[in-house]
């Protein structure tokens, strides 16, 4: 999943950004709003993280206009300004949720796994498809009941397909979704990271979770199950 | 409370025109009764000549006069002319024939050659006027002739004249006054209007004094426009700079919790707990000074779009929970204050609900009406189907900071905001158990 992080106060951006790419986001970073703005519109964003005391652009005005021009990632505020006017005004710009500062890094996260699923259309934090579970609390994946071991990359490459469960998620899709600007396009990993990720969810080779469309990318084929 | 202007101006005027007009008619009245007067005394100088003209002297060298003379009216009876003459001694030597039966008073003896009036004689019983002159008769001697006149037709001319000055001198008056009053309305209606439009701004039919005024008023209306500006203006400028100073104090404590995340384990408890505690501190009294309380020149909001705004507000933030937000809002709901705080009062209590509701939310709001031509109060209520309010903590939770359920997310300091903010605007927190089973809070606002 790729972030955007528009944060003046450098301290809070790097420790925030560290941490984020620590949990397995990918993560562009902004100083100011102009810059956070330009970066929204041209990466494809997964959400964003906007501080609203932001120099150049205010933070209100950078999601008014990624909205009018089209852009529906989801956005969670951090303000300082705990007035409720202020949160009214900043989700009816089109905010999906906001955080006070300070807050914990914990919560933080929690947020944006919440934001992440319900903007996919899952309501749960426990991803369900077939007898894959995966829990984006935990960071914990388990097919059929049994925990099995995923590197961060791997987790990553399965909940952006579980999150897109029947659709069809081009290499370019996961590149540009789970790697920041500085990622080398060109590498033909994302084939050697599904290839692990299938041998690890189907050792046995009965379950075909992943198939791929020639040209065109891969599918989770697994049907969503929400209970 | 002083008399009205338009009252005092009307009195002040009246009295001054009772006093002009009483003046003026004094002096009318005596006006036309000394040239009444002075006509009496000229006729009655016509008539004495006459008299002289009418009498001879006799062989014996004594003053005679004809029984009748050529004047009527000095011989009929009580006609109210009368004429007398007597000799130097005062013997009477001819009377006229209208006097029969009545006495003339004995005239006084003026120097010969000269005329003398007077008004305050009595004949017959009645007022009337006396005109005597002393001729020296050629060797016959001094002779007193004296003509009488009653006053009766006099007093009846100066007693129509002063019925006729009093009709019309009233007439005129009333009229004045009631123009008087009719213009004093006219000229004070400016005055009204403003005192009006200040009232609207009150109750916050209107924002601003709009309009045309007198040019005398101008002066006042832009000062109170002024005013009305500057109340607004001020309190969005302090908003603005607490945000500012908010924004300022809260960064460096995100930077210091984040560091805090990533230090040694074993110190981290006491120095969260202290940042913990400061970024309450800041946020309380920061919350506490932005509330702008009621307002005068606040405009009536409608609780209505604002209470859809914290209700869809709410409904993304806790879009997980999938809660429902019921609103019951009647549309007459006005709140007398300041916008934003409005939302503080909705936000915190809708917040609080929809922290510990189960499955729905409801958000209420009703006028409440006092007396005619006060502005109507506001009933807001805020329920939830949760496990409502524990009973032993109920006051506590309206202490500053203090948390109903630690465990919920948040700040906690939601309620202390509200019972701070409600007490700001004089009104009323009320704690209770709602029909949907939870929580419910109850905020009036009392009329005004």
């Amino acid at each position: 999943m790729r972030l955007l992080l528009i944060e003046d106060e450098t301290a809070l951006r790097e420790s925030l950004a560290a941490r984020l790419v620590k949990e397995g986001f990918a993560v562009d970073s902004a100083s100011d709003g102009a810059e956070g703005h330009f970066l929204g519109l041209e990466n494809p964003i997964d959400l964003a993280i906007v501080d609203l005391g932001l120099p150049k652009l205010d933070g209100i005005e950078v999601i008014k206009r990624w909205r009018a021009a089209g852009r529906r990632f989801p956005v969670l505020i951090l303000t300082a300004r705990s007035r409720w006017e202020e949160k009214v005004d900043g989700l009816g710009t089109g905010a999906d949720d906001y955080l006070v500062k300070p807050f914990h890094v914990e919560e933080l996260l929690a947020r944006i796994n919440a934001l992440l699923r319900r903007a996919a259309g899952w309501a749960q934090p426990v991803l369900r498809c077939g007898p894959v579970e995966l829990d984006t609390r935990g960071q914990q994946v388990q097919v059929g009941g049994s925990p099995i071991e995923l590197t961060t990359f791997e987790y990553k490459v399965l909940q952006y397909l579980m999150l897109h469960a029947g659709e069809v998620v081009s290499k370019t899709d996961l590149t540009e979704h789970l790697y920041d600007q500085d990622f080398d396009r060109d590498s033909n990993v994302i084939e050697v990271f599904v290839g692990r990720l299938r041998r690890k969810l189907d050792p046995d080779g009965a379950l075909e979770p992943i198939e791929t469309l020639r040209g065109r990318g891969y599918r989770l084929t697994l049907p969503r199950s929400d209970a | 409370m002083t008399r009205a202007l338009g009252g005092r101006l009307l009195i002040a005027q009246s009295v001054l025109l009772a006093l002009f007009f009483s003046a003026t008619m004094v002096a009318l009245d005596n006006a036309y009764r000394r040239a009444l007067e002075r006509g009496v005394r000229e006729r009655l100088a016509a008539q004495t000549l006459a008299l002289m003209a009418s009498a001879d002297l006799d062989d014996s060298g004594h003053l005679v006069l004809p029984a009748l003379l050529p004047d009527p009216a000095f011989n009929q009876t009580a006609s109210g002319n009368y004429g007398v003459v007597a000799d130097a001694n005062g013997n009477v030597v001819w009377r006229s024939a209208s006097l029969l039966g009545l006495t003339l008073p004995p005239p006084s003896a003026p120097p010969l050659g000269e005329r003398r009036f007077r008004d305050d004689a009595w004949l017959g019983g009645q007022p009337a006027f006396l005109l005597t002159i002393a001729v020296e008769w050629e060797e016959a001697g001094v002779y007193r002739f004296t003509i009488a006149q009653s006053q009766a037709s006099h007093l009846l001319q100066v007693a129509r004249f002063r019925t006729l000055l009093f009709s019309w001198f009233g007439l005129v008056a009333l009229a004045f006054v009631a123009l008087q009053a009719l213009l004093l309305r006219h000229l004070l209606r400016p005055l009204r209007q403003v005192a009006d439009d200040v009232r609207a701004i009150e109750v916050g039919r209107a924002a601003q004094l709009v309009g045309s005024y007198p040019a005398e008023l101008d002066p006042l209306v832009h000062g109170l426009n002024a005013l009305v500006r500057n109340e607004r203006a001020r309190l969005s400028r302090y908003r603005n700079s607490l945000g500012d100073l908010a924004h300022s104090l809260k960064t460096p404590l995100a930077v210091i919790r984040r560091a805090l995340e990533e230090s040694d384990p074993a110190q981290r408890p006491a120095i969260a707990d202290q940042v913990q505690r400061l970024d309450e501190l800041v946020e309380y009294q920061l919350q506490r000074a932005a509330n702008a309380g009621g307002t005068t020149f606040g405009a009536a909001v409608e609780v209505k779009p604002q209470a859809a705004r914290i209700a869809a507000t709410l409904a993304k933030v806790h879009a997980a929970r999938g809660l429902g937000f019921e609103l019951a809002i009647n549309p007459a709901a006005r709140f007398h204050g300041d916008a934003g705080d409005l939302l503080e009062l909705l936000g915190n209590l809708g917040d609080n609900a929809a922290k510990h509701a189960r499955t729905k939310v409801l958000i209420g709001a009703v006028p409440l009406l006092g007396a005619s031509g006060t502005r109507p109060g506001l009933r807001l209520l805020v329920a939830d189907d949760g496990p409502g309010f524990p009973d032993a903590e109920r006051d506590a939770l309206l202490q500053r900071g203090m948390r109903g359920d630690s465990a919920a997310p948040g700040h906690g300091i939601g309620l202390g905001i509200v019972n701070d903010l409600v007490a700001l605007m004089g009104g009323t927190l009320r704690l209770g158990r709602s029909d949907l089973g939870g929580a419910e809070v109850v905020v009036e606002l009392p009329p005004l």
